[in-house]
């Protein structure tokens, strides 16, 4: 990097920068570790100014500029660019105010999610969207990638939770988008900005709405004797009209695997559970509980168990949250996916992938948002045996070709980035491709922020990544991912 | 339900390079909202219609844009489902494109009943014959930009609306209707509840404050005792079509959204929102601080263009730049330059 970039970026007052080889390294990736990269430079500014100082300093020098939250994004968004300035913005992580009578808050974008929650849980509210990395994960971030987590089944996703942003253009130009204005009669910029991986804009600073703690809530969980079962009762449920807080399915070798890690009481015999939550005022959950055992002995579940402490609802909760590291525990490796197809071809798409899994020699766990139909399968292989990541890495493209082939989308919550990149060939023809590009042009003519990341260039469109884990070797390995 | 596709990608496509340009249409009952050039040419979508694709238990549908929202609304009601948003009907009409491309929720819209929640893909065409898609018929998607909820409220400026993907809700197993005369501390009051378990809608029509509950069956009664203690009684659904259609009067509307807590002025033909959204007959209207906008083609062109901050709007001068390059589709139908 040209020395005079450097010598800018430090004078800059109220900015931290960082350009030692070891601190550097911290920030080589975000939660999808295969793919790093060594940034130039790193800054945390500590306020919109001094951000906005940075930005000049990039234009100045035409530097790319790529953002980054708490670096837990699964799929390469957050990867910073050799050549560029890589901006934390961990320094913006204060709650800015708490609007109880309205149930809004407006904080930075470096607070983490789980913070907004703790922050209004005394009045009894609480912010919705939980991606499991809730406890590190920043709502910037959340903001940029438009997560989801358990509970979007019942309460949507980020950009259903968000009422207002600001964010900073690469011009240096700041835009409000919603706040008191929130339903404008043009078209909608504000969801636009949602799940833009940080190319439009940078986030600096988040209204949220929070919805009432629930008055109960209770798990439900049920086994079955055959996957498509399970898949079929999860129809069904929507069929009698429940809309439940939390509905997942886990298969046989996913059950196994928890148990076999956690104890959580999981009916190991099973060839599929599901986990249910349902949440609302007493009498309601009470008269949704009577539905539910209902739909779910009609579709041949058996076990079924009701739980409605907290610690009883925590224990069927922890073996699902549980699964990724479990199954990090009986596989060298594991490619997790995340596609998402709409929930009448639960069955067929499972039944698919049990006949690719046998195809290529390869496990397959399944733990998944099946409310959503939302997959996560785990491919499991082992990396140190010849030929085993090509056949897992070929596996993966064949799962996201069914999603798209069962009229879904190569990914439902962790983004592209840079990892399914080259999926997106399969999924958008031309025309929508260079549609995208003009998108990301109007907001950044010069393209310089976060280039290169979740559209692919016409002329690219080959090959094929996915999330890579070695011996539960991820950067934020503490996290729960689910 | 006839798939007009192949007959309007020729429309479009085939036309001398003066075209003066397109107008879409759907039923025309919006066509109050913003400016309409009259030297363009009517394309008409309305032919474009029918349910595509509905299974109840995914609690999604896909329609072609000209479907009627009665039709769309009744192929719901069959399975015992409804929209997340109310479109209103104006002159009892209106097309499901339409519905989204005008941006208008109904009186649902503050309690998570935006088009927002409900949008999930959109097919769309562009002035070269070109037809694309983005989002779909899942609820969880991220892979591209948001394209289809960014044509909420679009006017059109981006192209047609070819088909159009929603989240549809089961229809709640009670619902209850309730009103008392309005008057300043009753809406005030009203708006220290406003968070209350079950509230769908909250407005004043013919002088009535009228709140709508709906949710589980088991919740019915102790609202309903709790609403008679507050000196309501139970009504009927009428002000909330009314609500809706915008049927409270038949004259041009100024339409105002602010403050929640701006006083009433006593000229409020209709009040929506608790008190965020107001109407006012169009030669009484002296705006509250707030934004306004008018409902009727009777005045000028410049006050039915909504105002919006410079950055905005070169953001979206250079969106739809990209979308219609030629700008062929609602030229000034949103903004008077482009």
């Amino acid at each position: 990097m040209d020395k005079r970039i450097l010598q800018s970026l430090k004078r800059l007052p109220g900015v931290q920068v960082i350009d030692e080889a070891p601190q550097l390294r911290a920030y080589e990736s975000d939660g999808l570790s295969a793919i790093k990269a060594r940034p130039s430079v790193v800054v945390l500014p500590g306020d919109l100014p001094s951000l906005q100082s940075v930005l000049a300093v990039a234009r100045a020098f035409s530097v790319p500029v790529v953002a980054r939250g708490a670096g837990t994004g699964l799929s390469g968004g957050a990867t910073p660019h050799p050549d560029g300035i890589l901006v934390s913005l961990a320094k913006f992580r204060r709650i800015l105010s708490i609007d109880v009578e309205n149930r809004r808050a407006r904080v930075q974008p470096g607070v983490t999610n789980l913070a907004i929650s703790e922050a209004v849980a005394e009045y009894k509210l609480f912010y919705a969207p939980d991606p499991s990395s809730q406890i590190a994960c920043t709502i910037g971030g959340n903001v940029a990638e438009n997560s989801g987590g358990v509970h979007c089944v019942k309460y949507g996703l980020t950009l259903h939770n968000v009422t207002g942003v600001e964010v900073l253009l690469m011009s240096g130009e700041t835009l409000r988008l919603g706040y008191d204005d929130p339903f404008t009669h043009q078209p909608d910029v504000l969801a636009l900005l949602h799940g833009s991986e940080g190319m439009l804009g940078i986030v600096t600073e988040v209204e949220v709405q929070l919805l009432p703690t629930p008055e109960a809530v209770v798990v439900m969980m049920s086994a079955f004797d055959s996957v498509s079962r399970a898949a079929n009762a999860v129809g069904a449920i929507f069929a009698q009209g429940i809309i439940p807080a939390g509905l997942e399915m886990m298969d046989r070798l996913a059950i196994q695997a928890a148990e076999d890690f956690v104890n959580a009481g999981y009916p190991r015999h099973a060839e599929a559970m599901l986990l249910i939550e349902l949440d609302g005022t007493a009498r309601e959950v009470d008269e949704l509980i009577e539905q539910m055992r209902r739909v779910l002995a009609q579709q041949g579940a058996s076990g079924t168990k009701v739980e409605r402490s907290p610690e009883g609802r925590a224990r069927l909760w922890l073996g699902r949250k549980a699964a990724f590291p479990a199954v990090g525990r009986i596989a060298p490796d594991y490619y997790c996916m995340d596609g998402t197809i709409p929930r009448r071809h639960l069955a067929e798409v499972l039944e698919r992938i049990s006949v690719r899994s046998e195809h290529y020699g390869l496990q397959v766990a399944n733990v998944f948002h099946a409310g959503d139909g939302n997959l996560h399968p785990l491919i499991l292989y082992d990396a140190n045996v010849p030929g085993q990541l090509d056949k897992a890495e070929a596996f993966g493209a064949d799962i996201l070709n069914l999603c798209i082939e069962f009229g879904g989308t190569i990914t439902g919550e962790h983004g592209v980035g840079l990892e399914k990149i080259n999926q997106m060939c399969v999924q958008f023809d031309e025309s929508e491709l260079r549609l995208f590009h003009g998108i990301k042009a109007a907001f950044d003519p010069s393209n310089l922020l976060n280039p290169g990341k979740a559209v692919p260039t016409l002329s690219r469109c080959a090959e094929f990544g996915a999330m890579h884990v070695h011996a539960g070797q991820l950067p934020h390995a503490n996290l729960d991912r689910y | 339900m006839t798939d007009q596709l192949d007959a309007i990608v020729d429309q479009v496509r085939s036309v001398p390079t003066d075209h003066p340009g397109w107008a879409i249409e759907g039923h025309g009952s919006k066509s109050f909202l913003g400016y309409r050039d009259p030297n363009l040419e009517a394309l008409s979508m309305k032919s474009h219609s029918g349910v595509i694709n509905y299974w109840p238990e995914e609690l999604i549908i896909r329609a072609r844009a000209g479907t009627p929202l009665d039709e769309l609304e009744a192929t719901l009601a069959a399975s015992r489902q409804r929209l997340v948003f109310e479109p209103p009907r104006c002159n009892l009409m209106g097309t499901l494109g339409g519905a989204i491309a005008c941006g208008l929720a109904g009186p649902r819209a503050p309690f998570s009943g935006h088009i927002r929640q409900a949008l999930l893909g959109v097919q769309m065409l562009q002035s070269d014959g070109q037809v694309m898609r983005f989002g779909g018929e899942v609820v969880k998607n991220v892979a591209g930009y948001d394209v289809s909820r960014l044509m909420i409220g679009a006017l059109g400026i981006f192209g047609p609306l070819l088909d159009v993907s929603l989240r549809v809700l089961p229809v709640p197993a009670w619902e209850a209707f309730f009103a008392k005369v309005a008057d300043e501390s009753a809406l005030h009051a009203l708006r220290a509840r406003r968070h209350d378990v079950g509230l769908s809608g909250a407005g004043i029509v013919h002088g009535q404050l009228c709140l709508r509950y709906e949710g589980a069956a088991a919740n019915a009664s102790e609202t309903s005792a709790k609403l008679k203690q507050l000196g309501y009684e139970s009504v009927d659904s009428a002000a909330f079509s009314a609500l809706r259609d915008l049927t409270f009067s038949t004259d041009g509307l100024w339409r105002w959204e602010g403050d929640p807590e701006t006083p009433l002025t006593g000229h409020e033909v209709a009040v929506d929102w608790i008190g965020r959204l107001r109407y006012y007959h169009a030669p009484a209207f002296t705006p509250p601080s707030g934004k306004a906008w008018a409902y009727a083609q009777t005045l000028p062109g410049e006050d039915r263009l909504p105002v919006t901050e410079p950055i905005k709007k070169v953001l979206l001068e250079r969106l739809k730049r990209t979308f219609d390059p030629d700008s062929r589709f609602n030229a000034g139908r949103m903004f008077r330059e482009f």
